[in-house]
């Protein structure tokens, strides 16, 4: 328990009254001096007093960055009592200043700010603040703890409490749209997958109905001379693009690293430029992969933290992985679009092609980037 | 201001309902349009708070005139602040504050006579400064009223500023600072102060408010804080010290001793007053004389206060204008004393005090420090002799600085008080008939008495109108009251009477013999004196204490020696000038003017002490400190904290719980069972815990611990079940269920179970 501001102020405006009362008469002196000297106890029982609440965070739906949502921290405690109320952000998480918030830089951490906020913990119902907040970068953030000065009814003595309540916030990558040429592109790649997987060929067998007609092997159906069809290895799903994404370990991070890591801030640099690789890697890969789910094909995506399959309908696994997908060396070159990118830009490389990836978008992706400096400048 | 968080944070991200108004408020909504629950707090407390300040000054602007100006700068200015405030940037008000402040200085000093002036020095500045906070009256200052207007605007536009910025905490500042001015000039009295600290509460409190959003629940924490203020203020006193004096400049270092000793700039009427029989000094000198001790010349209304700088003494004084006779005096102090108690009017001074006395603007002389008992010093005067006749021709020819300083009236001075001077003396053609008319006939109208109770008003209308009886400081303040009315320059002075005449030409002055009266100026003449107090009684009241302090053996009535036996005729030696005293025999007089008197040091006539404790000497006033109405006022106040607080503790809601399940209206069996049956959870949610959701009654009754006490709680509910659910119960069976469940309720009543 410590007085704050206007704690002290009081304290010291009693003990000079009570010291020039003594020392030059009493006159009004003691109106002054005993309100003050109540003040300050009351304070204290005040905030003695207060229990501790029950927090509880609901947070916005996992969006793309730059997209402002609210979080609700429901405050629950027997009886009422002011309090404002802290919420750690992580640096990636800008909170919204046009919904009241004030985001304090506490100067630990990296520049993790909080949201503190001014409620009161109400006693019969529960008292919910709100606010808003703008991620900045995909990733899984976790917010919290939640800290809670609780003062009394003047605002004289404080005490925090920290609540111990954490929740992790998922921001996808941003998604861009690709270009009118580029979809055709990959649209073909998915409906002639043939040419690249002649491995998974496994057995021939004769026509039933509702097979598809391309997959009618024509050479053997003229030899035999009924309809066979080709049958792929029972994993395989024939519509399914497999997607390979990762960093060039010759251009970009990894040379400026060996050049000038002997500085701890161009290590700092480094990491950086590393986690903007696989930012703009996470960024490429999702557009690309979403284009593909959005055309019907299924996706088998490979990045260096790991492997994700998606369908269409359930790309949340897919883009929950590429929420937290970290940097690292392309991990196979056996696949059908390959995403590379380094410090800056991407490129995707299919049919023995490369794209600039900037080229491919219609530049979607990027748009919500510069309304979120708004927000945040 | 409690957290770290920027000071006018727009704040306020919660849902709490009556939230409206956020940041925005100000440029979208008016001052007016946009109360919510702390606004309106914050207003009503800033009111309190500027009332409690401005008040206290325009008690000053009302006794030295300027009042109805005064109202209006205080008005004006609340009304600029508040059409200001929602257009002009925080830098700018204080800018326009710094120059209200600025002006307001110019003008004071623009105003102050050019004799003030000539004194102000940076250090003389400082030192009335000090000598300001340390509890020098705001009405000692010559120009009280254009300094009280003079720092009135600055506070006032600040804090109301601030408010329509909802910046409370800052007008909370401001108002205090004001507030405290007046509280440490000794000028503010508790109510006002408390009063001005409630709203300053209400202001911080206004302040969490608007913050948290949290106007409904937490008011009634905040009205028990009040509540337990006012109650504690009005009944507690915790502050030590109660006698102490301001640090004045041209006090030569005064010890602490003299700083606590000397309390004589102003004087208070007060209620019933005592006798102390102690001595304070003897006096030789050829002739009995009044030996005056300090003239005021401020009249408040409740009382006197002495103007101006004191000087000091440098050789000889001027003696009066007029014809006077030369007296020498050689006054001893018996106990401590810091007055140097002189025949009007002093010109000389002789003995070890000589170095250090100081000289008053109004002519009397005062010591440096405390005389010791046994310390000796010689003073000569020239007292006026003026024969009546010389006094009839005096005119009405006073020179500017008479009538500047001594036709003062507060402004409040009633009128019937003016009519009853008019009628009294109107017909009069001279000063000097005026003044001997009002003398005869406030000794003839009204009886001596030193039991009287304070004045609640003025005290010159309440004497006149109010009182049967009263005593030196009544008849002398309403005869100065009334000859100034009439336009005639009058003061009111105390001192004492001449004593016990013990032989020698020695004069034995007791505390008892502390006396007030009065002088009129007369031109070419100087100041007269005039005693409307009636003689007689007067004497009998002092020579019937030293009576009984002798019997009773009392310290330091008598100075060692063979003077007990000598009790000649009181008065006996005065030589009065004027008819006005003749019938004035000195002797022994009651105090109307007694001293404050620190446990250590005493000084004698003069200013009357409001604190009654434990004075021993010449101290006064057993009157209770708080009038039955302000006491039926805290006493109302204490019931609406405690209300507030059982509220807040849920003590109200369990107390109506209780009434409602005392009692139950008899039915039919089956309400009745229903009706026993929700007494009975009632019961056992206060001595067990509530049913909760969804619990049965049967499994909610099963879960109470089977003790005597709820024994039959169970037949009550398997009778409830069978009423509601089952085949009925029949009416005996109904009655032993409200019986018991009847029992169950006064047991569980607090002073009920004690009849049972």
């Amino acid at each position: 328990m410590r007085p704050t501001r206007r704690g002290y102020t009081v304290g010291i405006v009693v003990l000079g009254a009570l010291a020039l009362g003594a020392l030059f008469g009493a006159r009004a002196l003691d109106a002054v001096v005993i309100p003050g000297a109540l003040a300050l106890v009351a304070a204290a029982v005040q905030v003695w007093r207060a229990p501790t609440p029950e927090v509880q965070r609901t947070l916005p739906p996992a969006d793309v960055p730059g997209v402002t949502g609210t979080v609700e921290v429901t405050l629950d405690a027997p009886s009422s009592y002011p309090a404002t109320v802290r919420d750690r952000l992580p640096p990636s998480i800008d909170s919204g200043a046009s919904g009241g918030a004030q985001a304090v830089s506490s100067g630990d951490a990296g520049g993790a700010s909080t949201a503190t906020h001014e409620a009161v913990v109400a006693g019969a119902t529960d008292a919910d603040v709100t606010y808003e907040i703008t991620p900045q970068r995909r990733g899984e953030h976790e917010l919290g703890p939640v800290s809670v000065v609780v003062t009394d009814v003047l605002g004289l003595l404080k005490r925090t409490t920290t609540v111990d309540e954490r929740d992790g916030l998922v921001v996808f990558p941003a998604v861009g749209v690709l270009s009118e040429g580029v979809q055709a592109d990959l649209r073909t790649l998915t409906q002639s997958p043939r040419a690249n997987r002649r491995e998974e060929f496994d057995d021939l067998r004769e026509y039933v109905r509702g097979d598809a007609l391309r997959d009618v092997h024509w050479k053997s159906s003229a030899k035999r001379g009924n309809l066979m069809v080709r049958e792929f290895t029972a994993e395989a799903d024939p519509d399914q693009v497999r997607v390979v994404a990762g960093i060039e370990s010759s251009r970009g991070a990894d040379r400026e690293h060996t050049t000038a890591s002997k500085s701890t801030t161009a290590v700092g640099e480094a990491a950086d430029t590393a986690d903007d690789a696989a930012d703009t890697m996470a960024e490429a890969a999702a557009t690309v992969c979403l284009s593909l789910l959005r055309d019907g094909a299924s996706v088998a995506l490979t990045t260096p933290s790991g492997c994700v399959e998606a369908t269409p309908g359930t790309t949340r696994p897919l883009l929950d992985h590429l929420a937290v997908a970290g940097a690292g060396p392309v991990p196979t070159r056996e696949s059908d679009v390959v995403v590379v990118a380094d410090g800056e830009s991407a490129s995707i490389r299919f049919d023995g092609r490369e794209h600039r990836f900037e080229e491919l978008t219609t530049g979607a992706g990027d748009t919500a980037a510069p309304t979120a400096q708004e927000v945040t400048g | 201001m409690s957290s770290g968080v920027g000071r006018d944070a727009p704040s306020l991200g919660g849902s709490q309902s009556g939230r409206s108004d956020r940041s925005d408020g100000i440029e979208t909504a008016g001052f007016v349009s946009d109360i919510d629950g702390s606004r309106a707090l914050a207003v009503v407390s800033l009111l309190a708070l500027t009332w409690s300040y401005a008040g206290v000054l325009w008690r000053v602007t009302d006794v030295v005139g300027g009042s109805t100006e005064f109202a209006v700068v205080v008005a004006g200015t609340i009304a600029f602040a508040v059409l200001v405030g929602r257009f002009v940037g925080v830098r700018v008000a204080f800018v326009v504050t710094s120059l209200l402040l600025g002006l307001g200085l110019a003008v004071y000093l623009f105003t102050l006579p050019q004799s003030q002036i000539q004194l102000l020095t940076p250090e003389r500045a400082l030192s009335d400064t000090v000598a300001l906070l340390t509890g020098l009256s705001v009405l000692r200052l010559v120009g009280a009223g254009v300094w009280a207007m003079a720092v009135v605007p600055g506070p006032v536009f600040l804090s109301w500023y601030l408010t329509v910025r909802k910046r409370y905490v800052s007008a909370a500042v401001a108002g205090g600072v004001a507030l405290g001015l007046v509280v440490l000039t000794g000028d503010a009295e508790g109510v006002a102060t408390l009063v001005g600290v409630v709203g300053a509460t209400g202001l911080l409190a206004a302040s969490t408010f608007d913050r948290h959003g949290t106007a409904v629940g937490q008011a009634d924490v905040l009205t028990v804080l009040l509540a337990a203020m006012i109650v504690a203020a009005s009944t507690l006193s915790v502050v030590p010290g109660a006698a102490g004096s301001p640090i004045l400049p041209d006090r030569g270092a005064p010890t602490v001793e003299a700083s606590l000793v000397d309390a004589d700039d102003s004087v208070e009427i007060v209620g019933s007053i005592r006798l102390s029989p102690s001595v304070r000094f003897t006096v030789d000198s050829p002739r009995a004389e009044y030996w005056q001790t300090a003239a005021y010349d401020r009249y408040t209304g409740s009382g006197w206060v002495r103007t101006g700088n004191e000087r000091p003494y440098d050789g000889r004084l001027r003696g009066p204008p007029g014809p006077s006779r030369r007296l020498e005096q050689t006054v001893t102090a018996e106990d401590p004393i810091s007055i140097l108690p002189a025949a009007w009017r002093p010109v000389d001074l002789d003995g070890p005090v000589r170095s250090s006395a100081l000289v008053t603007p109004q002519g009397n002389v005062r010591p440096g420090g405390t005389l010791q008992a046994g310390e000796t010093f010689t003073v000569t005067s020239r007292v006026p002799n003026a024969t009546s006749e010389r006094l009839r021709r005096a005119g009405t020819d006073y020179p500017d600085r008479v009538t500047e300083a001594y036709l003062q009236l507060p402004e409040s001075t009633t009128q019937r008080v003016r009519e009853r001077a008019e009628s009294v003396a109107g017909d009069a053609e001279t000063p000097y008939a005026k003044a001997v008319a009002i003398e005869a006939h406030l000794e003839s109208s009204k009886e001596y008495s030193l039991s009287v109770p304070a004045p609640s008003g003025d005290a010159a209308d309440t004497f006149l109108f109010e009182m049967d009886a009263g005593y030196c400081t009544y008849y002398a303040t309403t005869m100065v009251v009334m000859l100034r009315s009439q336009g005639v320059p009058a003061r009111f002075v105390t001192g004492y009477t001449p004593g016990e005449n013990v032989g020698n030409d020695s004069y034995v002055v007791r505390g008892l013999n502390s006396h007030a009266w009065v002088e009129v100026y007369f031109p070419d003449v100087g100041w007269v004196r005039f005693d409307p107090t009636p003689s007689g009684p007067r004497e009998t009241a002092e020579n019937t204490r030293l009576t009984e302090a002798r019997q009773n053996e009392e310290e330091n009535i008598d100075l060692p020696g063979p003077n007990e036996t000598v009790t000649p005729p009181p008065g006996a030696g005065i030589e009065n000038q004027t008819p006005a005293v003749s019938g004035a025999p000195g002797g022994s007089t009651p105090a109307g003017v007694t001293a404050t008197t620190p446990a250590s040091a005493t000084s004698a006539a003069t200013a009357d002490a409001t604190d009654t404790s434990s004075a021993p000497i010449g101290g006064g006033i057993p009157v209770p400190n708080l009038p039955s109405g302000r006491t039926l006022l805290v006493g109302a106040v204490a019931l609406v904290g405690l209300t507030a607080g059982a509220h807040r503790t849920g003590a109200a809601d369990r107390t109506v719980r209780l009434l409602a399940i005392q009692y139950q209206r008899r039915r039919d069996p089956e309400a009745d069972v229903a009706r026993a049956y929700r007494r009975l959870e009632g019961v056992l949610e206060r001595e067990y815990r509530p049913r909760r959701r969804g619990e049965t009654p049967r499994s909610y009754l099963q879960s109470v611990p089977l003790t005597e006490q709820f024994e039959d709680a169970r037949r009550v509910g398997e009778y409830y079940e069978r009423a509601r659910y089952g085949d009925g119960v029949s009416a005996a069976e109904a009655d032993e269920a409200v019986s018991t469940v009847d029992r169950l309720v006064r047991s569980s009543t607090p002073l009920l179970r004690w009849f049972q």
